[in-house]
């Protein structure tokens, strides 16, 4: 086999153009690019500008080291050029690593000036570059570090110039890239500036919550709580959402992996999980999710601007972020659980049980019930669901421990003053919520009652299911069923769980081995979740009268004491909440 | 057609009819009362197309006539009439015209060609019965038939005429209700229908006091004529489980009751149940019965009864909604209930011909 007739040996320009297309996308890419090489550079401060989306400028300005001019030369052209004459050239170039050939990327297909100086050298270096051309490179008064402004990017590469979208797009792009340098940088101080306006100024933080509060602000950081969980060799770190409160876009959710912004299939599908029986399908809650594993458990060469990674045990890296997520958003003393303060005396409300108890203050609503006694035990409905497994806590050391009921509006929605403000709350999503933890938990007691059937019925699975109901007969029984092998591929029911008394039992049963199936190894509450969501969801169908005071007393009485009270198992809120602060705020007052 | 009828007989004869037609039905006319004036009465005929109910309605026939016209709006219309007789004209494009003192209506109907066929009822086999018994067997057993439409055999009530007897049955395959009454029929009549439960609900609601109800019965439909009204259903096709099967024979311990005392001691301790997750609990010790209902955090009701028991002691569970049903429906004084164990089904009997067949819950 002979080599092809003619070879030619594409010039540097050439060659700079087409690793432009591999690491220069957009002008998102270019800043994310400068901005870790400012970083490289070890500035403690990094300004970003942009006009038109980054389209026409792009202007990174760090207080880094600097460079001296062949330093700076040697950052805009590729190794393989003159300047790189002796390994000692390599070591020089080493702390610039790959990037300096993004640099050079950069440079071919823009109007690119570099202009840096070092702290201990009066005078700085000025590159000009057009097109990858060098037209100047001359002495300036530059102050300690490197400022890099790219102009009009792929003004020479018209193809690429077309695919760029609107200022807006572009700069929504930017703005991305921005958050997720300045998530991954706290130590760092930041400032975004879009077509002469300040859009984001960040200091120096201390903590990740600081700078997600300067970045997203205070309403997105009151409803985090940190995640802290791993099994010794997955750790995962930073912050999760309490539900409800999300989005409908996953703007919110950021992820690290091992420091670098990283995303893989298995870790969404392990937020949708976790998040699954909380949040409504659709909605995203924010997340700040930081995994950390060793380097040799996780391939990040998969994609080529390694924005998606591979793990080596998959399985194990999703489990524990479901149990990170989920231990974070269930467990006690939720930032978001903007409800009285369990330490506070209650001063708030005249104890309603004290006989000397004022009259509650003159109600707007005349037919508002008399102030509840938080704590009766009235004639119940319900049967509240057990303390869930979370660290103990005092008896009636509820969220909701002092609450008015105020009345009722709109097709029975229950208004309640707590301390913290006004609190509407659906008692169908409310009792969706209690009758499912009660569920799961008489389940995982094993106390579910069973209803015996008349007369026992076989059924006639697939050999599949078969299979898998053998394997999981002592689980169905812990659930209530009775079920037992009866010949060949043959099984006969003889009671259900009285909370399915009403099914058909074949079709049953059947789903719940498909389930079964699907849910493979993972515990058998998860594989649980959603029917027991769907069975309590038509549990509480039944409840369109409206609840007499009583029950309603109990019903928010539950409620606080389910481990996820703010919404229903299919995710619908169960209470709004209108902080004191906010009615305050809407009202102008002080 | 043209036509002057009592408010009061038109009123009465549009509720018995109008339950039947189904809110969400596809075709208009379904929506529609078919109205048919001839010899000095008034047809009135609804229908879903499964079930089809015609009541007669004495009227003075001014001239002979057939229209079919929105029954919720002339029901409304009449209902609103304060007058005692209203005239009722419909020309031939289907509108009619309502006269009533000072009230003047203008209603726009379907002309009778759309309207459905009534099903033929052929070589029918042919029944009698005392209608206040046969209303009350219905009424006996029809709680227990299950409410979830897709389980069609159970969501219907058994009608069985064999030896000599009707026996009418509903279960749920939790707890099953049996009524049988003596009942004369040629030996080549004998054959088992299941009505729809909405058939029986119908039935239930219609039925008279006295007189009689003639049951014309074919393999797919059933009819039923009593005073002037004809109720006609299609029929669950299937095969029924067999009841008798399930019917312990072997009796136990058998406890006679104060039908009203222990119904209103289970329906006084299951307020703490009323969710039906938990049962209540009866416990049976010598001349003694303490129904006993319980949550956890919640707390319990508990209620003890003076009984004739001499048996050994025994506690059973059960639905209280399951338990009350039967006790609710029954009119004697007195039930028995028979017990085997407590993972055996429970037996209420009564004095009439009453069988009811409760499965226990058990916690595991």
């Amino acid at each position: 086999m002979s080599a092809p007739a003619h070879i030619r040996v594409l010039s540097d320009a050439v060659i700079n153009q087409i690793a432009a297309g591999e690491v220069v996308e957009r002008p998102g890419s270019v800043l994310k690019e400068l901005v870790e090489n400012a970083i490289d550079a070890g500035a403690s401060r990094i300004e970003v500008e942009v006009v038109d989306g980054g389209r026409r400028l792009i202007r990174v300005r760090d207080d880094g080291g600097g460079m001296d001019r062949d330093n700076a030369l040697l950052a805009i052209e590729r190794h393989a050029t003159s300047k790189l004459r002796d390994l000692k050239d390599l070591d020089t170039i080493g702390t610039m690593g790959f990037r300096g050939e993004a640099l050079a990327a950069i440079a071919s297909v823009s109007q690119f000036t570099l202009s840096t100086n070092r702290a201990d050298s009066p005078i700085g270096t000025e590159i000009l570059i057009f097109g990858g051309k060098i037209q100047d490179v001359r002495d300036a008064g530059v102050p300690p570090g490197t400022e890099i402004a790219v102009r009009n990017l792929f003004f020479n590469v018209p193809a690429r110039r077309k695919f760029m979208r609107t200022a807006q797009t572009e700069f929504t792009h930017v703005r991305q890239a921005f958050l997720l340098e300045a998530l991954a940088n706290i130590s760092i101080a930041f400032v975004l500036r879009a077509d002469d306006e300040e859009v984001y100024h960040l200091p120096a933080a201390d903590s990740l919550l600081e700078r997600i509060r300067d970045l997203y602000g205070e309403e997105v950081a009151t409803h985090l709580r940190p995640l802290t969980f791993g099994n010794g060799v997955v750790e995962i770190g930073g912050f999760a959402g309490v539900p409800p409160f999300s989005r409908l876009d996953r703007e919110w959710q950021v992820i690290f992996i091992n420091g670098r912004p990283a995303g893989s299939p298995i870790v969404n599908y392990a937020i949708q999980n976790a998040y699954r029986s909380v949040l409504a399908g659709g909605r995203y809650a924010p997340l700040f999710l930081c995994i950390d594993l060793p380097a040799e458990m996780v391939d990040v060469n998969v994609h080529p601007a390694k924005k998606e990674v591979r793990f080596r045990r998959p399985t194990e890296v999703r489990d524990v972020i479901i149990e990170a997520i989920r231990l974070a958003i269930s467990g006690p003393d939720l930032p978001g659980r903007q409800m009285p303060e369990r330490a506070k005396p209650p001063v708030a409300f005249p104890a309603p049980h004290a006989p000397s108890a004022p009259p509650p203050p003159s109600s707007a609503l005349p037919a508002a019930p008399p102030a509840p006694v938080a704590h009766i035990q009235p004639r119940l409905d319900w049967t509240p669901p057990p303390v869930p497994d979370a660290p103990a806590s005092e008896p009636g050391d509820t969220p909701w421990g002092r609450y008015r009921v105020l009345g009722r509006v709109g097709g029975g929605v229950v208004v309640l003053e707590t301390d913290a403000g006004l609190v509407l709350m659906d008692p169908r999503s409310a009792h969706e919520r209690v009758l499912y933890e009660r569920l799961l938990g008489a389940i995982e007691k094993g106390a579910v009652p069973s209803q015996g059937l008349l007369p026992p019925v076989t059924i006639q699975p697939s050999p599949a299911q078969c299979q898998t109901l053998r394997r999981h007969l002592e689980l169905l029984t812990r659930m209530g069923f009775g079920v037992a092998e009866f010949g060949t591929d043959t099984f006969m029911v003889d009671a259900l769980p009285v909370w399915l008394a009403e099914a058909d039992p074949a079709p049953l049963l059947s789903d719940i081995a498909d389930g079964l199936m699907q849910g493979g190894k993972g515990r058998a509450r998860d594989w649980a979740r959603p029917i027991i969501a769907t069975i309590a969801g038509q549990q509480a169908v039944g409840l369109r009268r409206e609840l007499t005071d009583a029950e309603l007393h109990a019903l928010i009485r539950d409620l606080a004491r389910t481990e996820m009270p703010y919404t229903s198992p299919r995710g619908k809120p169960t209470v709004i909440l209108f902080s004191t602060q906010e009615l305050n705020r809407k009202f102008g007052r002080d | 057609m043209k036509i002057k009828v009592n408010t009061e007989a038109i009123l009465d004869g549009l509720q018995k009819v109008q339950s039947v037609i189904n809110p969400r039905n596809a075709l208009p006319v379904l929506s529609n009362v078919l109205i048919r004036a001839a010899d000095n009465k008034l047809e009135l005929t609804a229908t879903d197309m499964d079930l089809t109910v015609r009541a007669t309605v004495p009227a003075e026939v001014l001239e002979p006539g057939v229209t079919t016209l929105p029954a919720k709006r002339i029901l409304g219309v009449f209902r609103e009439l304060s007058v005692d007789e209203v005239e009722m004209e419909v020309n031939k494009e289907n509108i009619a015209f309502i006269h009533a003192a000072s009230s003047y209506f203008r209603i726009h109907g379907i002309p009778e060609t759309d309207y459905p066929l009534l099903p033929e009822m052929g070589d029918a086999k042919r029944y009698s019965f005392d209608q206040a018994a046969f209303r009350n067997m219905l009424k006996l057993t029809g709680y227990g038939a299950s409410p979830d439409p897709n389980r069609s055999l159970l969501h219907g009530v058994l009608l069985s005429f064999k030896a000599g007897k009707l026996s009418v049955v509903a279960t749920d395959s939790r707890r099953l209700a049996l009524v049988e009454h003596d009942s004369e029929f040629p030996a080549d009549a004998e054959m088992d229908m299941i009505l729809p439960l909405k058939t029986v609900e119908e039935l239930v609601r219609t039925l008279g006091e006295s007189g009689t109800v003639t049951i014309l019965a074919t393999q797919q439909q059933a009819a039923f004529e009593f005073d002037g009204t004809l109720v006609i259903s299609k029929l669950v096709e299937g095969t029924y489980p067999n009841f008798r099967q399930v019917i312990p024979q072997a009796t136990g311990e058998r406890v006679a009751l104060e039908r009203e005392t222990f119904l209103t001691a289970v329906r006084r301790t299951s307020q703490l149940v009323s969710d039906a997750v938990s049962g209540v609990k009866l416990t049976f010790t010598t001349n003694r019965l303490e129904v006993l209902a319980a949550a956890t955090e919640i707390g319990e009701g508990r209620e003890t009864l003076d009984v004739k028991y001499s048996g050994p002691d025994v506690a059973i569970s059960f639905n209280p909604a399951f338990l009350m049903d039967p006790l609710k429906a029954l009119t004697t004084d007195e039930v028995f209930l028979d017990l085997i164990d407590d993972t055996s089904p429970g037996v209420i009997r009564s004095t009439i011909n009453f069988v009811y067949v409760l499965m226990p819950i058990r916690v595991t």
